[in-house]
C-alpha cells in the first residue's frame, strides 16, 4: 500500500538517508528501529512533509501510496494524502478543550450554518464534537473527561489526546508515530499498543519509531532497522530477537555495564528531611532520604511524581522547605553557587537547552563551571586583579577527557552543537569531572541516547563512583538501568518516598510501587 | 585567527550604496581627500557610542535603547567641566573624570529596572531613555550652574540647548599628533584614544567575568546551573555599557565642538543600534569587528549621501536618506532575529 523508492535525504554534505526502499502493506504495523542519528526521525519528517526537509532541500525519491505517486512537500499536502504524524515533542492546544484538540480542523459544524457562511465561518457543534471526542478516547480505555482544557492534564494523557487527534480522522490512511511511548509509563503503553492493534486492524498502516525494542516485538508484524541512513536489516515477526535487531542497530554487540563491589560507607553524607519541592509539574512533597558517602542512589517514579525535582531543589533553583542537611551542617537558604563550592553539581536532564553552551567549543563547555566556581584553569595578570583563562591547561584537560570518555570530536575546538547526543552527554560528564564534586546529581542520564553510548556513559558513572568515591543520586525513568548501577533505588510516588529497594527486587515489584502500591517486606 | 566577516544582504546593500556614492563623489568634484578624512573622525566620534552596546548585548540584555542615560551622565561630566572652566586636554580628561562615576551610578539604576522587567528589556530601555530625557530637560532648566557662557544670554538661568566648547576643549583629542599626507588628515591621537577603548573591552571579555557574561548571553538557564550570580552580572553589563556610552559622548561633543542638551539625547540610541546591526552583530555574540565595520560603513554612507544629495537633489532629501537607512537597517535585523526564532526544528 505504501512503498517508498529511493528516499534519499542531504543534509549539507551529509547523507541522512540513503537510497531506502520499504514496501508495506495495508493494516501493517512496521516497526523502525535505529539508534540515535540513524534516520529515524528524518524519514518519518520527510513522510509528514516536515518544514525542516524542504527548508533544507527537499528529498529525493518518490513516495507512492495506493498506486499513486505523491509529492509530500508541506504538512498540508501529507495530510491530504492521508498521513497523520503523532509527534515526539506534543504538539497540542493548551488552552483548548480535549474535545477541541481532537477534533481540530475537522469540528462538526451546524450545517445550516455552513451554508450561510461557509465552512471557516461555521458555527461549531460543541454537542457533536464531544460525542466524536469521547468514541475515540473509548478506544483507548483511558478516562478523559472531553471538557477538560488539555493543558491541564498530565503529561501521558496528552499523549493520550495526541494519538486520539490523529486516530478520529476518517480519511487515516498511514499513521506516524515518533516514540509515542516515551511519556507513557508500563500500563499506559500497554493501553497504546493495543489501540494500535486494533486500528491496524481497521486498515490503518502505522508506521512506528521506537527507543524500546521489547514494543517491537509485541506489536509489530515488520520490523526495518536503519544505521547510518540505510536498511541495515529487516526482520518479520517469526525473525525478531533481541540479539540479533540490537546487533544490527549498532554493527557490533554490546556489553551491558553493572556495578561490581558495594563500596558504601556508613557515613551519611547528604540527608533530607520533611524536603519539598515546587517544581511545576514535579512536585516534591515532605520526603526524607539518607545518603550515604560513596553509594549510588537510584530515584525512579512516574513522570510527574517528583524524580526530576530533587537536583533542582537541592540546586535552589525551586522555592523548597523543609531541611537538607550536607556533611553535618544544615544549609540554610539553598543557593546553586553555594552548593556548588560544597562539592554538589548537578548535570540537567535537558543537555540541549541548559546543560550545554551550543555555539561554544567542547574545551570550553568543559571548564566553563571548574573555572567559575572552582578557580580552576585560570591565570592571574601579576600587577591586576583580573584572571584570564589559562588556555594552555584546559586545552590539555579537554584532550585527556576526550580520550578518556571517548568523546568522538575533530578536536577540542569542535563546536559542541555539531556532537551527536551520546557524545553532548559525555561532554557534559566531563564537565562534571573537571569539578570533582563530592556529590553529583544527575537527571536521565541515558534520555535520548543510543545504544553504544549508554553504556559508556553508565560505565563513566561507576567509575567515578569506584575510582573518586564520587557519591551519585541519578534519577531517571529507566528502571533497567538504575538496577544495573545502583546500590539502592528510592521509588517516589505523587512526590512522596513510597520506598527504597534493593537492586535485586522483582521487576513486578518496582512497577507495583512506582504505582503506588506499597511492597511488602 | 580565521577572520569570521559574513557579509550578507544589508551588508551588500550598503557597500554597493558606498560605491555608487563614491562613484557620484568623484563625478560631481566633491573631494574624496576630504570625504576620507572626515570619515575617520566619524567612525572614532560615533565608534565608541556603538562600542558601549557590546556588553550589554553579549550579556543577553539586547541592544541598549537606553543610551541616552549614558549621554546624560557624560553630558553632566561635559558641563561640570565647562562649569568651572577648565580648558584644553585637561578639560576632556575632567569631562571624563566627572563623567564616568555618574555613568556608574545612572548605569547601577538603570541596570535595576531593566533586572525587574527581564525579558523585555529593549523595550523598555526605549521608555526608559524616552521619560528620563525630559526629566533632565527639567534639570537641565534649573540646575545652579553659573559659567554664563553655558546659561541663557537673557535671564542668566538654565543651560542653553546648545553649549559651543571652542574656549574650552573642543577638538582637543582630534588634534592630538595628527598628521597631513597628501590633503589626507590623520586624526592619530583619536584612532589611538578608540584603539585603547576597544582595547579594553577586548581584555575584559578574556577574563573570567567576562566569558562568564558572554556564557550567560548565550544560554542563561546553563549560567544559573554554573552558580553564576545572574543579576550582578547584568548590573555589571549595564554599568559597563552606561560608562562607555557616557565616554562616548565626550568624544563626540569635542569632536563635533558642542554639548547638545534637552532632547538631543533621545534619538541617539538608534543611529548606533543601527551601526552595530549593519555590522552583522544580529542573533550571536558581537564582536569588535561588528563594531568597527559597522559604525565605518554606516557613518560612511551618512557622510557622503549628505554633500550628494545636496548637489543633485534638494537639501533636505539628505536628512531623508538618513532616517531611511537608520530605521531601515533596525528593522530588517528585527525582521532577520524573527526568522531566526523561527527557523528551529519544532517550526511547524
Amino acid at each position: 500500500m505504501l512503498h517508498l523508492k529511493n528516499i534519499c535525504k542531504l543534509f549539507g554534505r551529509h547523507s541522512a538517508l540513503n537510497s531506502i526502499n520499504l514496501k508495506i502493506a495495508e493494516g501493517e504495523i512496521h516497526g523502525i528501529a535505529g539508534i540515535n542519528g540513524s534516520g529515524k526521525s528524518t524519514l518519518l519528517n520527510i513522510l509528514f512533509g516536515s518544514p525542516i526537509i524542504a527548508e533544507t532541500g527537499g528529498y529525493g525519491g518518490e513516495i507512492i501510496l495506493q498506486g499513486k505517486s505523491c509529492l509530500v512537500k508541506s504538512p498540508q499536502s501529507a495530510i491530504a494524502a492521508g498521513f497523520g504524524m503523532v509527534h515526539q515533542e506534543l504538539a497540542i492546544v493548551p488552552d483548548l478543550s480535549v474535545a477541541e484538540n481532537i477534533t481540530i480542523t475537522r469540528e462538526p459544524v451546524f450545517p445550516q450554518s455552513e451554508r450561510f457562511f461557509g465552512l471557516d465561518f461555521a458555527l461549531i457543534d460543541n454537542r457533536r464534537s464531544h460525542i466524536k471526542a469521547s468514541e475515540t478516547l473509548k478506544m483507548f480505555g483511558v478516562a478523559i473527561d472531553p471538557q477538560h482544557r488539555a493543558g491541564n492534564l498530565p503529561l501521558n494523557m496528552r499523549q493520550f489526546v495526541e494519538i486520539a487527534r490523529e486516530i478520529s480522522r476518517d480519511d487515516l490512511k498511514v499513521l506516524l508515530l515518533d516514540e509515542p511511548t516515551a511519556v507513557l509509563n508500563n500500563a499506559d503503553s500497554a493501553l497504546l499498543l493495543q489501540t494500535l492493534k486494533t486500528l491496524a486492524q481497521k486498515g490503518v498502516t502505522i508506521l512506528y519509531v521506537s527507543h524500546r525494542l521489547d514494543e517491537f516485538f509485541s506489536l509489530c508484524d515488520h520490523l526495518t532497522v536503519l544505521r547510518n541512513g540505510e536498511v541495515s536489516g529487516q526482520f518479520t515477526r517469526a525473525g525478531f530477537s533481541h540479539r540479533l535487531v540490537t546487533d544490527c542497530m549498532i554493527g557490533g554487540s554490546v556489553v551491558l555495564s553493572r556495578k561490581s563491589a558495594n563500596t558504601t560507607s556508613k557515613k551519611t553524607i547528604l540527608s533530607l528531611e520533611k524536603f519539598s519541592v515546587s517544581m511545576p509539574g514535579e512536585r516534591i512533597e515532605s520526603l526524607d532520604l539518607d545518603i550515604q558517602q560513596g553509594e549510588i542512589v537510584g530515584i525512579t517514579s512516574l513522570s510527574g511524581h517528583g524524580k526530576m525535582a530533587i537536583g533542582p531543589g537541592i540546586m535552589g533553583l525551586y522555592p523548597v522547605s523543609g531541611k537538607l542537611i550536607l556533611k553535618g551542617d544544615q544549609a540554610g537558604h539553598l543557593d546553586t553557587a553555594a552548593m556548588m563550592s560544597k562539592g554538589v553539581f548537578m548535570l540537567p536532564e535537558d543537555r540541549r537547552l541548559t546543560g550545554l553552551l551550543q555555539h561554544q567549543s567542547i574545551v570550553e563547555n568543559i571548564v566553563f563551571a571548574a573555572r567559575q566556581c572552582n578557580h580552576r584553569f585560570l591565570r592571574r595578570v601579576s600587577f591586576l586583579p583580573l584572571y584570564f583563562p589559562d588556555q594552555k591547561q584546559s586545552n590539555q584537560y579537554a584532550r585527556e577527557c576526550i580520550s578518556a570518555l571517548h568523546i568522538s570530536c575533530t578536536d577540542f575546538s569542535q563546536k559542541v552543537r555539531e556532537l551527536s547526543g551520546g557524545n553532548q552527554q559525555k561532554v557534559c560528564i566531563a564537565k562534571a569531572l573537571a569539578m570533582a564534586p563530592e556529590i553529583l546529581i544527575v537527571n536521565e542520564p541515558t534520555r535520548g541516547i543510543d545504544l553504544g553510548s549508554k553504556e559508556l556513559i553508565l560505565d563513566m558513572f561507576i567509575a567515578m563512583n569506584r575510582d573518586k568515591g564520587t557519591t551519585l543520586l541519578i534519577a531517571s525513568s529507566e528502571l533497567d538501568e538504575l538496577r544495573r548501577i545502583c546500590d539502592r533505588i528510592a521509588v517516589l510516588y505523587k512526590g512522596c518516598l513510597l520506598a527504597i529497594l534493593s537492586p535485586d527486587t522483582a521487576e513486578s515489584v518496582f512497577v507495583q510501587a512506582m504505582s503506588g502500591e506499597t511492597p511488602q517486606a | 585567527m580565521k577572520l569570521r566577516l559574513s557579509i550578507q544582504l544589508p551588508q551588500l546593500i550598503v557597500l554597493a550604496f558606498l560605491i555608487v556614492m563614491m562613484g557620484l563623489a568623484f563625478h560631481l568634484h566633491i573631494s574624496l581627500t576630504f570625504l576620507i578624512s572626515d570619515a575617520l573622525i566619524r567612525l572614532v566620534m560615533n565608534g565608541i557610542l556603538v562600542l558601549s552596546l557590546v556588553p550589554m548585548l553579549n550579556a543577553g540584555i539586547g541592544i541598549n535603547y537606553g543610551l541616552p542615560v549614558a549621554i546624560t551622565a557624560g553630558l553632566l561630566g561635559l558641563c561640570l567641566a565647562v562649569n568651572f572652566r577648565i580648558t584644553g586636554l585637561l578639560g576632556f580628561s575632567a569631562a571624563l573624570l566627572f563623567a564616568v562615576p555618574l555613568a556608574a551610578i545612572f548605569g547601577y539604576g538603570y541596570a535595576r529596572i531593566l533586572n525587574w522587567v527581564k525579558g523585555r528589556e529593549e523595550i523598555t530601555a526605549i521608555f526608559i531613555g524616552f521619560s528620563f530625557v525630559p526629566l533632565m530637560n527639567f534639570f537641565w532648566a534649573v540646575a545652579p550652574f553659573s559659567n554664563p557662557a553655558m546659561l541663557w544670554p537673557i535671564g542668566g538661568k538654565g543651560l542653553r540647548p546648545t553649549i559651543g566648547l571652542r574656549d574650552y576643549f573642543s577638538k582637543e583629542l582630534n588634534t592630538i599628533w595628527d598628521f597631513h599626507l597628501f590633503g589626507l588628515t590623520v586624526p592619530v591621537g583619536l584612532l589611538l584614544f578608540f584603539a585603547l577603548c576597544c582595547l579594553a573591552v577586548w581584555i575584559f571579555f578574556k577574563t573570567r567575568t567576562g566569558i562568564a557574561m558572554i556564557a550567560l548571553g548565550e544560554n542563561e538557564a546553563y549560567a544559573k546551573l554554573a552558580g553564576l550570580n545572574i543579576s550582578h552580572l547584568r548590573i555589571l553589563a549595564v554599568i559597563l555599557s552606561t560608562v562607555l556610552g557616557a565616554i562616548g559622548i565626550c568624544v563626540y561633543a569635542q569632536s563635533y565642538g558642542f554639548i547638545e542638551l534637552y532632547d538631543a539625547p533621545q534619538m541617539m540610541a538608534f543611529p548606533a543600534a543601527s551601526a552595530i546591526l549593519l555590522g552583522g552583530s544580529a542573533g550571536k555574540r558581537t564582536t569588535l569587528l561588528h563594531v568597527v565595520l559597522g559604525t565605518f560603513l554606516f557613518q560612511t554612507t551618512y557622510l557622503i549621501s549628505g554633500p550628494i544629495a545636496n548637489e543633485i537633489l534638494v537639501p533636505e532629501v539628505a536628512e531623508i536618506f538618513r532616517m531611511m537607512i537608520t530605521n531601515g537597517i533596525i528593522l530588517y535585523a528585527l525582521m532577520h532575529e524573527g526568522k531566526m526564532k523561527r527557523g528551529g526544528y519544532a517550526a511547524y
